[in-house]
């Protein structure tokens, strides 16, 4: 029921999301709806193997498991200061993680604020534990000095944050395990959905923020703070 | 005169080496030009995509096993629940037990990741969604099988989804040679999440606009063409670890 739903609210945040200004064929919200319905009735949808929801997370995020995702294999990670760095590098800690790129206009500023924002709402002793991975999906551009250049920047601490890069396949697992979506555009910048994720000592995902601006309380209150 | 006989002699030698250096259940795809229900731009309503090759035919449950047997990671009993849901390869009866029914069938209750580790397995990758739709455009006996291909797929939701999967290739095959791109089932591709991502950098609250909104800014190439609809709607519901009856894959290359 609730993939249903999804499917049909998709639509409709795809139609809401458009400008005023558009082709003559318009579809609203409403149509789009019951074309959803009548065109692909809901049986004909869930008979086809329309995932269910039953066996499945209720959000749009993959299922917390309880499986650490430092068993997903091998991801080649190249740090900003050009070494091969394991994703288990913050084993130990408690860590943030999520995916971004450096020449990202303003989401990804954005969450890094977002997560500087979860740091600077926990106790001293709390923050001192937390440690932070920002993994880029544009390996081309982000190169080690240019990540050098974004922790400057945004004052980023790099003896508790890393940031790193993966190739474009490990990128597309790493977004999929974290339940980011992106799209690589033509002109080289992305579309891509944020997700910070917390990850306990053993890499066990306990809670994610979905989202920009959004209120991080669970992530606050899951790493110690109020 | 000679070195023309040379030069055309390598080239007819080096085309046949080419041609013989890939498997021969892959058709090659010449490429071409892809216009996408949802462009991301409006520089990108059409979309060159450059030649490769696309497995003939969907991964069977045979192939599958073969596989399986091969990396017993990827069993049924064995794989991580990160990897794949409660449903996958729920249909066979062990490890790598296929009935004789099922093993010419397409392989289902499949996730993402095991799709790509098989494709990865055979030196192949998962198709990109641009790639699977150009070949998906193209009809039987013409390239352009929009209307061919929208009536059979009609008929195929038509259908009680729990009936048996026919096997594959039982069909007569696009002009490119690949069978089953319709009517069969629902396939993996390597991006499947993207086709709706879009970002509005003005969006910072409430509920799903600022999470994830879709195609702002970009009209639908046609609203009547809801099959198209439909597999992206299909397909950006999808998580990666999910399984389904009807959703199977076939590898790129």
């Amino acid at each position: 029921m609730t993939k249903w739903w999804w499917l049909v609210a998709s639509s409709g945040v795809l139609l809401s999301c458009k400008s005023a200004n558009e082709a003559p064929k318009k579809v609203s919200q409403g149509e789009t709806t019951a074309i959803v319905r009548d065109v692909a009735p809901r049986d004909a949808l869930a008979a086809k193997g329309h995932p269910d929801p039953g066996g499945a997370s209720s959000g749009a995020l993959p299922e917390l498991t309880g499986e650490t995702l430092y068993d997903i294999g091998a991801l080649p990670l190249v740090d900003d200061k050009g070494a091969n760095i394991g994703f288990d590098v913050w084993r130990g800690q408690p860590v943030l993680v999520s995916m971004f790129y450096a020449s990202c206009p303003s989401a990804c500023p954005l969450l890094i604020e977002d997560i500087q924002r979860i740091e600077h709402a926990l106790p001293e002793a709390a923050r001192q534990k937390v440690r932070v991975l920002l993994v880029s999906f544009d390996s081309q551009r982000d190169t080690p000095a240019a990540l050098t250049q974004l922790a400057k920047d945004k004052k980023i601490d790099l003896t508790r944050w890393r940031l790193a890069t993966l190739p474009e396949t490990e990128a597309r697992t790493l977004a999929s395990v974290l339940g980011i979506r992106y799209r690589k555009l033509d002109d080289g910048e992305y579309f891509h959905t944020s997700v910070i994720t917390l990850l306990d000592e053993n890499g066990v995902p306990q809670n994610r923020v979905e989202g920009l601006g959004r209120d991080v309380a669970s992530l606050v209150t899951a790493l110690g703070g109020r | 005169m000679t070195r023309i006989i040379l030069i055309i002699g390598l080239l007819v030698a080096s085309d046949q080496a080419r041609a013989d250096s890939h498997p021969s259940n892959m058709a090659r795809i010449p490429g071409g030009i892809y216009k996408p229900l949802y462009p991301a731009s409006p520089a990108e309503a059409s979309i060159q995509v450059a030649p490769f090759w696309l497995d003939k035919l969907p991964v069977t449950n045979e192939e599958f096993g073969r596989f399986v047997a091969a990396n017993p990671q990827w069993g049924r009993d064995r794989i991580k629940r990160l990897f794949g849901d409660s449903q996958y390869l729920a249909h066979w009866s062990g490890a790598t037990l296929v009935s004789h029914e099922d093993k010419k069938r397409p392989v289902t209750q499949v996730s993402w990741y095991a799709a790509r580790a098989y494709c990865a397995a055979q030196g192949k990758r998962l198709p990109s969604e641009r790639e699977w739709e150009l070949v998906a455009g193209v009809g039987t006996t013409m390239l352009d099988g929009a209307k061919e291909n929208a009536a059979l797929i009609q008929k195929w939701y038509s259908e009680p989804g729990n009936r048996a999967l026919a096997t594959v290739g039982s069909r007569k095959p696009n002009l490119w040679g690949v069978y089953d791109m319709h009517a069969l089932i629902w396939e993996w591709v390597e991006d499947f999440g993207a086709s709706l991502v879009t970002f509005d950098s003005r969006e910072k609250s409430d509920g799903d606009r600022a999470r994830f909104c879709g195609g702002s800014g970009a009209n639908a190439r046609d609203p009547s063409d809801y099959t198209s609809f439909m597999r992206i709607a299909y397909r950006s519901s999808l998580e990666a670890r999910f399984t389904t009856r009807n959703l199977g894959f076939r590898c790129a290359k």
